[in-house]
């Protein structure tokens, strides 16, 4: 298996740039979640890994070889596509040993490889069906053991939990977990389902518009997150973004926010004190705001505007004047629409980024 | 090979309308339809035949024979010895089967070019396409003068070369749209599975195109064996196809309809049989085109 060092990608189509100078590392053994909205560039990275698409600048390197140049036959790259790409023609057999076929494996050899992988991931009573004849969550198993057959340095799997349902969904998600820890393999997975990421992946790399927005762990990205694009992006419900203006109190530099004055942490204190301009963006995860019957200090008054019970949580939507507050609680705690509470926004809690429409930078 | 159907990606079923039935009234006209249909399409084959098989005392008579009563094979035996009838199909053979393998072969290639790596743009294809509407007649003189300066004037070689020049396009056009139905992910699946761009082409998309390839090369075999035009043109004696010789026939002062009708039915026969033994291909490849424009 191996390291891949993707240096300042870019590909365009004609006037859409679909990834714009990418540059990243992945060490040995990690499974990367390329995370992001449709359109953002994910698959054409993808497609410059495999050597089904040139770049037009960059460099790719797998270890210490530079493959930018190589066919896509000479790169030994495992690829899961969005659609599967069984052929039609061929048995459930046929298919997993194609790569073996192609390299000259001899079939003896291929004949036991296919068994075990096959076994591996539990298809092998399907061996010699055909692959129309087969569900959709038996199909994506043979498309991932051809994938894996011919033990290739590097995975990479496109949206390969997309297809599926909802129960299904999950079970996959900890299955290509299970054989990517067990082969250690090093894999690339595209995800447009940020639950995806943050279930899968060892590191996530979160794009938009072909750019890289942020690089971190699954709790990088959840607990620091670098800009409100990637702060409305993960998470669900998404994260409340606020505007609000720095302000002194009494004691000492606060926020603004819904009307009130808040406190804050003493490191968001001394990073917030560096701002040049008032104005920034607050941030508060749904699940962070705690609600109470009875007013405090700091605590914010408002009124339940709507209530959604989903069985093991219940999402509110509070009015605070001209604002909207969406609120995540557990489901004992009920309360009405129209009911007045009050809620408390902790320090610890709240993200600070710099305004801007998109993509306002994080502050503290 | 009924495993082909099965391992299709494209989809079927589709394609076939259902029958109009409205209850017993729609039943009887359609059953009516369909008699004057046949009689309408099947009829002039049927005089065909039934006249090669007629003495010549019953060919012009007034009422006609519909029904010999008796069958004369002379005229076969006439159109394929006397007038030439059996060097006509073995011309026909060399010249129609020749075009054909060599264009499928050409044609393919280019077809898969211009679908998969848009060779010379759109304009390249469309010059294809334009070749198709060009009449034969319109580049006569010049084919002749051609062929003449290279003193190659019949022989099979011009033919074959003259007739490549529509069969190539009209095989690239027709396949083109059967590529691009076939979705890349299979072609790109392959490539890094290891797999050369010949070898994903022999290995993935030719199993897929089957039944496409089969009814495309049934058509341009038909259109190179009935040509007519070129062939005339050509043609000085030596190289005597089928349809060549069919009118020359006509030109005696008495005609021999029982002779012609029998070197018609000769003419007739290979594509007959050729179409029956693919039919199973002909209706999938077909039913294709009629999924894509849809
Ligand atoms: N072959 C192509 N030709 C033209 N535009 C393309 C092509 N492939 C991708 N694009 C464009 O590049 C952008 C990124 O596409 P893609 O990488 O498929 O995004 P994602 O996988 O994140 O949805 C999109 O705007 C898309 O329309
Ligand atoms: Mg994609």
């Amino acid at each position: 298996m191996a390291r891949v060092t993707l240096k300042h990608l870019s590909r365009s189509f004609g006037p859409v740039a679909a990834v714009r100078d990418l540059s990243l590392e992945i060490p040995d053994g990690t499974l990367l979640c390329l995370l992001g909205p449709s359109g953002s560039g994910k698959t054409t990275t993808l497609r410059l890994v495999a050597g089904l698409e040139r770049p037009d600048s960059g460099e790719i390197w797998l270890d210490d070889d530079e493959i930018s140049r190589l066919e896509p036959k000479d790169r030994h790259v495992g690829v899961m596509f969005q659609g599967y790409a069984l052929y039609p023609q061929m048995s459930v057999r046929d298919n997993i040993g194609y790569p073996l076929k192609v390299r000259g494996v001899p079939r003896t050899e291929r004949e036991a490889r296919v068994t075990e992988v096959a076994r591996l991931l539990e298809i092998d009573s399907l061996l010699d069906r055909a692959v129309q004849q087969i569900s959709g969550g038996q199909q994506q198993r043979v498309a991932l053991a051809r994938a894996i057959i011919q033990r290739p340095r590097l995975f990479l799997l496109d949206e390969p939990i997309s297809n599926l349902d909802a129960v299904l969904r999950s079970t996959m998600r900890a299955e290509i977990r299970r054989l990517q820890k067990m082969l250690g393999a090093t894999t690339i997975v595209v995800s447009h389902d940020q639950l995806d990421a943050l279930a899968m992946a060892d590191l996530i790399a979160i794009m938009k518009d072909g750019v890289i927005q942020q690089l971190g762990t699954p709790d990088d990205v959840y607990y620091r997150p670098s800009n409100t694009f990637v702060a409305r992006f993960i998470g669900e419900p998404q994260m409340n973004l606020l505007p609000a203006s720095l302000a002194r109190g009494e004691r000492g530099l606060g926020v603004r926010v819904l009307g009130h004055w808040l406190p804050v942490t003493e490191t968001a204190r001394t990073a917030l004190a560096a701002v040049t301009l008032p104005d920034v963006v607050v941030g508060v995860r749904p699940r962070a705001i705690r609600i109470h019957r009875e007013g405090g200090d700091d605590r914010i008054a408002a009124s339940v505007y709507l209530a959604a019970p989903e069985g093991s949580r219940v999402i509110y939507q509070f009015q605070i004047g001209g604002d909207r507050l969406t609120v995540e609680a557990e489901p004992e705690f009920r309360l009405n629409e129209g009911e007045e509470v009050h809620l408390e926004l902790r320090p610890e809690s709240l993200h600070f980024f710099a305004p801007g429409a998109d993509g306002g930078t994080r502050i503290a | 090979m009924t495993s082909t159907a099965a391992h299709s990606p494209f989809p079927s079923g589709r394609a076939v309308p259902t029958p109009v039935t409205g209850g017993r009234g729609g039943l009887l006209a359609s059953v009516v339809g369909v008699a004057v249909g046949s009689v309408f399409f099947l009829f002039p084959i049927y005089w065909m035949l039934v006249t090669s098989v007629k003495p010549p005392s019953e060919w012009l008579t007034s009422p006609p024979v519909f029904i010999p009563d008796r069958l004369y094979f002379q005229n076969y035996t006439d159109a394929l010895f006397n007038w030439g009838g059996l060097k006509g199909l073995v011309d026909s053979g060399v010249v129609a089967v020749s075009a054909t393998a060599i264009g499928m072969v050409l044609g393919t290639f280019a077809a898969y070019s211009l679908a998969r790596f848009r060779i010379g743009g759109t304009n390249l294809s469309f010059f294809i396409l334009s070749l198709l509407f060009m009449p034969p007649v319109a580049i006569g003189i010049p084919m002749f003068l051609f062929w003449s300066a290279l003193g190659l004037v019949d022989t099979y070689i011009a033919l074959i070369v003259q007739y490549l020049t529509f069969t190539i396009p009209f095989i690239a056009w027709v396949m083109k749209g059967f590529f691009e139905d076939l979705p890349v992910d299979l072609e790109e699946s392959a490539l890094v599975n290891g797999a050369s761009r010949l070898r994903a082409f022999v290995d993935i998309v030719l199993p897929n195109v089957r039944p496409a390839l089969v009814a495309t090369a049934l058509l341009a075999f038909i259109f190179n064996w009935n040509e007519f035009s070129i062939a005339v043109l050509l043609s000085r004696g030596r190289v005597t196809t089928l349809p060549f010789i069919l009118p020359t026939m006509m030109e005696s002062h008495y005609v021999l309809w029982g002779d012609i009708a029998a070197m018609a039915a000769v003419g007739a026969l290979p594509v007959v049989i050729i179409a029956f033994l693919l039919q199973r291909y002909l209706v999938r490849g077909l039913s294709f085109g009629a999924i894509r424009s849809e």
